[in-house]
């Protein structure tokens, strides 16, 4: 990753980037999404991102990483989250630890719009964070669970593709859903 | 919109836990439509309304005839659940015809023979909540069906039925059982504690037809037991448990052999017949029993618990009430850095207190924190209450952490009186105020 310099002054970007870890404090990471929004933050939270954590294991990190995939807006949700998560409360020591991070997860995500999440999702994918990955995924689920047809299709953007024998074919297959 | 590739949404797919909304995903595109069938999980749940609807002249698919399209129409099952909705369950059934009827008798073997066999070489979860109306009178060999047929299986639970263990064989890879609400035809669970030997987490929970019922397991790690008084004794014998929920009644011979038991919650009514092994490592102990003092002076937990929750539920007979105080329960639990009380335990000890104050012996530093759910009688003063925290405070010097709840029907000012005299007299200690009420839940505030 370090190694794809995109930009024509690739010199100064090297430079740039030994002055970051030099400056750097000890144990902070800086991430740098792909319109260039930067990102300083502790190494525990950039553990959670499993992708960041293998170069650390590997030791090929430098203190700064480009994150090519994911704009500034959705990384900084992400960090957001996974500064929260850093650690997992276990529910038997602390109850109310849980309750308390399940009704910031809650909220966290009360406030985003569909497109929003499913870019969490990609990006969440793409870094290799699980936790985030599987809440998000959770939340979509949630939202569909009780949608008609027509509804699921608005929701992920797709078309209706069935010709309009083989939409009344799969309708009869689960007419059972609609008639419960 | 960015477009999901296909393996993030047969990750969405699979969360939708229910296969009703699955199958409408399917009818959306085409390419839901094949994805879906990359759900390794089929749940089915019949309703309070398809229910009502099949009883009535509206025309519904039958519930069986729709799930044994799903296990069709899909392939490596991994996961299944299926039954019957909880509100079902408290409903009253006075027509006869509900009995004879077989269309929700979920573990009924011939159902079972038409769609097992299929899903035998993948399957690991398996969940079936019958319908206790059509099958409590019908003895059900199911599990010789599932210990046959299903080898993969790691965990299984079957609630509200009739189950025999005859035929039952083996299954080396089951590590998660639950049985609830069930009869069962296994006196001593000899059967269970033969063809499970590997279990780790085992759940019975209103479990009949056991007579000397022992639970014998090398792996055992975390069990729950709710046992009626009918057997004539009941042993756990697991090297290995580290956790244990167990409620019982007046068990005439209770043993418990589980020397590693990090984490013990025990309800029962009368501990005469109850026999411990020795707890080298009990760090968190939950009683609730009105035979309380018997259970903390007879019994030894071991010398590590750090965690104590007591709750004396009745009210004890008055020559006992003047036993138990915050005095005896520390002396008895020295090490512990966190208590919880119930209402009757704290209206137990404030009693105690006020006959013999908090006696002689040295305070003990450890005790961190105290919850309680405070229980103020109409003539307690908020002043005696006040005077007995106070005191409490004064001679346990490391606790500075009190979380109390007060009733929801107490007088609000004589709530905020307690409050702000327990928070002017002691400064130094973390306060956290709440509300409780019977059968509802705790609200902080």
């Amino acid at each position: 990753m370090s190694s794809s310099k995109k930009s024509s002054d690739g010199k100064s970007s090297e430079i740039e980037e030994a002055v970051a870890s030099l400056t750097m404090p000890f144990n902070k990471i800086l991430l740098t999404s792909s319109d260039g929004e930067s990102f300083e933050i502790d190494e525990a939270v950039a553990r959670k991102f499993q992708i960041i954590a293998h170069m650390i294991e590997d030791d090929c990190a430098g203190k700064a990483i480009p994150i090519d995939n994911v704009t500034g807006d959705i990384l900084s949700k992400i960090i957001e989250y996974a500064k929260k998560h850093v650690v997992e409360p276990d529910e038997d020591e602390d109850e109310e630890a849980k309750k308390k991070l399940d009704s910031w997860d809650a909220k966290f995500v009360e406030k985003l719009d569909l497109e929003t999440i499913f870019k969490i999702i990609l990006a969440a994918n793409y870094l290799n964070f699980e936790g985030l990955l599987g809440f998000a995924s959770q939340t979509v689920a949630d939202y569909i669970k009780d949608k008609t047809p027509e509804e699921v299709r608005e929701i992920f953007n797709i078309e209706n593709d069935f010709t309009p024998e083989e939409e009344e074919a799969i309708r009869k297959e689960n007419a059972w859903t609609f008639n419960g | 919109m960015d477009e999901l590739p296909p393996e993030l949404l047969v990750k969405i797919l699979s969360r939708l836990n229910d296969s009703e909304s699955l199958a409408r995903c399917r009818v959306a595109s085409k390419t839901l439509n094949s994805l879906s069938r990359e759900v390794r999980a089929v749940n089915l749940i019949c309703t309070l309304s398809r229910f009502l609807k099949s009883r009535s002249i509206v025309v519904v698919t039958p519930f069986k005839t729709i799930f044994r399209s799903l296990i069709e129409n899909s392939c490596n099952i991994r996961s299944i659940s299926i039954g019957v909705d909880k509100a079902l369950i408290g409903m009253s059934f006075d027509d006869l015809n509900e009995e004879d009827s077989k269309d929700l008798y979920l573990t009924d073997v011939e159902f079972a023979k038409e769609w097992l066999p299929r899903v035998r070489e993948d399957l690991e979860m398996l969940s079936i909540s019958d319908f206790w109306i059509q099958s409590c009178w019908r003895k059900s060999d199911i599990l010789a069906l599932i210990s046959s047929n299903c080898s993969k299986l790691v965990k299984l639970e079957v609630k509200n039925s009739w189950l025999s263990v005859v035929g039952l064989r083996e299954m080396s890879n089951l590590r998660h059982l639950t049985l609830e609400f069930i009869r069962l035809d296994d006196e001593n669970l000899e059967k269970v504690n033969d063809c499970f030997p590997f279990l780790q987490v085992l759940n019975l929970i209103g479990v009949g037809g056991l007579k000397e019922p022992r639970i014998h397991f090398l792996h055992l790690k975390s069990c729950h037991w709710t046992v009626s008084n009918a057997p004539l004794s009941l042993a756990i014998v697991a090297p290995n448990l580290l956790e244990l929920k167990l409620k019982c009644n007046k068990p005439k011979s209770l043993i418990l052999e589980t020397p590693k038991l990090v984490k013990f919650h025990f309800s029962v009514e009368d501990a005469e017949g109850v026999g411990f092994g020795e707890f080298r490592d009990l760090n968190s102990l939950e009683l609730i029993s009105p035979d309380m003092y018997r259970l903390i002076s007879n019994i030894r937990y071991g010398n590590k618990i750090r965690k104590l929750a007591v709750d004396s539920v009745k009210s004890i007979e008055q020559s006992e009430r003047l036993e138990l105080g915050l005095g005896t329960l520390l002396k008895a639990f020295p090490g512990i850095s966190s208590l919880s009380l119930s209402p009757r335990t704290w209206s137990d000890i404030e009693t105690h207190f006020q006959s013999q104050g908090l006696g002689n012996m040295k305070g003990t530093a450890s005790l961190k924190q105290i919850t309680a759910r405070v229980q103020m009688s109409d003539h307690t003063n908020v002043h005696q209450t006040v005077s007995f925290i106070r005191s409490i405070l004064n001679k346990y010097r490391g606790l500075t952490d009190m979380r109390l709840m007060i009733h929801q029907d107490k007088d609000p000012r004589v709530r905020s009186n307690l409050i702000s005299a327990c928070i002017m007299s002691n400064p130094g200690v973390s306060w956290k105020w709440g509300m409780w009420a019977e059968g509802g839940e705790d609200m902080w505030v």
